[in-house]
């Protein structure tokens, strides 16, 4: 664990987080990557600190889904199952 | 859940109906909110959105002895985005159409809406100012951060649904994410990285 100025320091480590800080965010990275990046969050905190706002970002858009998804249709989901359990049996 | 796989060396899909049916109960049918959802995105309009799920999944039961069980959500969202290309030609699909009148109709945006205590309990940013500042992205940025952190799709079925490589996708969804971040700044909602 590094103290002081030396956890702002940008690291070539720090580069290679930034460049994957979306996609760990979004869960889209192997588990063995997504570790070494969350240790490194962990430890410099410059990182922690870009990774912490784009968390709040996305925490935040999520929050909203119900009002900026298109709104849902019950009616129109179940003419479109009815149609799809037609198609299996007309085909 | 296992995957079903109709057999490959089924040349003629009608040979093997009862396997296809199965393999569009479990593969297809799971998916039909998200592709109501998805085709609303495309479309904007509820009637169009239905035509274009149904002629899915016409296409989507056709070209089953296609399909390898591999990503269903992917194959069904390639198909509903060449079906949408194919349906309108005519007049150019949009995914976020007229969204100043969409994200202001919107509570919270331009006002104190829900803001309050409980998200400061939650350390959430204002709606308003997420709003404010989404709206204020280019088209092509307010999708991808729509269809990633609103919508749930991977990066693969963003890709998918949008015609464009994943790699794309990661670039987009950065600029866009920055450009989000800036805007929050600005409203003060976001100081250079730091809460």
């Amino acid at each position: 664990m590094m103290t002081g100025w030396m956890q702002r320091l940008f690291r070539p480590e720090c580069h290679r987080v930034q460049q994957v800080m979306d996609a760990w965010l979004d869960g889209e990275l192997p588990v063995d990557q997504a570790h070494r990046v969350a240790a490194h969050l962990a430890d410099c905190e410059r990182c922690g600190i870009e990774a912490d706002t784009y968390r709040r970002v996305k925490a935040s858009l999520a929050a909203l889904a119900p009002d900026l998804r298109p709104p849902a249709d019950p009616d129109a989901l179940d003419r479109l199952r009815r149609f799809a359990e037609d198609l299996t049996t007309s085909e | 859940m296992g995957r079903v796989v109709v057999d490959p060396g089924v040349a003629d899909p009608t040979v093997r109906s009862d396997q296809r049916d199965e393999a569009f109960r479990v593969h297809v049918l799971p998916e039909l909110q998200l592709l109501h959802a998805m085709a609303m995105r495309l479309t904007r309009d509820p009637h169009d959105a239905e035509d274009l799920v149904q002629d899915t999944l016409v296409r989507a039961y056709r070209a089953l002895h296609r399909f390898d069980g591999r990503y269903p959500r992917s194959w069904l969202l390639t198909i509903l985005r060449n079906t949408n290309i194919n349906r309108a030609r005519k007049k150019r699909p949009v995914l976020v159409h007229d969204e100043h009148a969409t994200f202001s109709r919107l509570p919270g945006h331009g006002s104190a809406g829900r803001e309050g205590a409980a998200e400061e309990a939650l350390n959430r940013i204002p709606d308003g100012a997420v709003l404010g500042a989404l709206a204020d992205l280019t088209e092509d940025h307010r999708t991808i951060v729509l269809l990633v952190d609103v919508d749930g799709l991977a990066y693969r079925e963003a890709a998918d649904l949008l015609g464009i490589p994943v790699g794309t996708v990661m670039s987009r969804l950065h600029r866009a994410r920055s450009a989000l971040r800036t805007g929050l700044e600005q409203r003060g909602h976001l100081r250079g990285g730091t809460t």
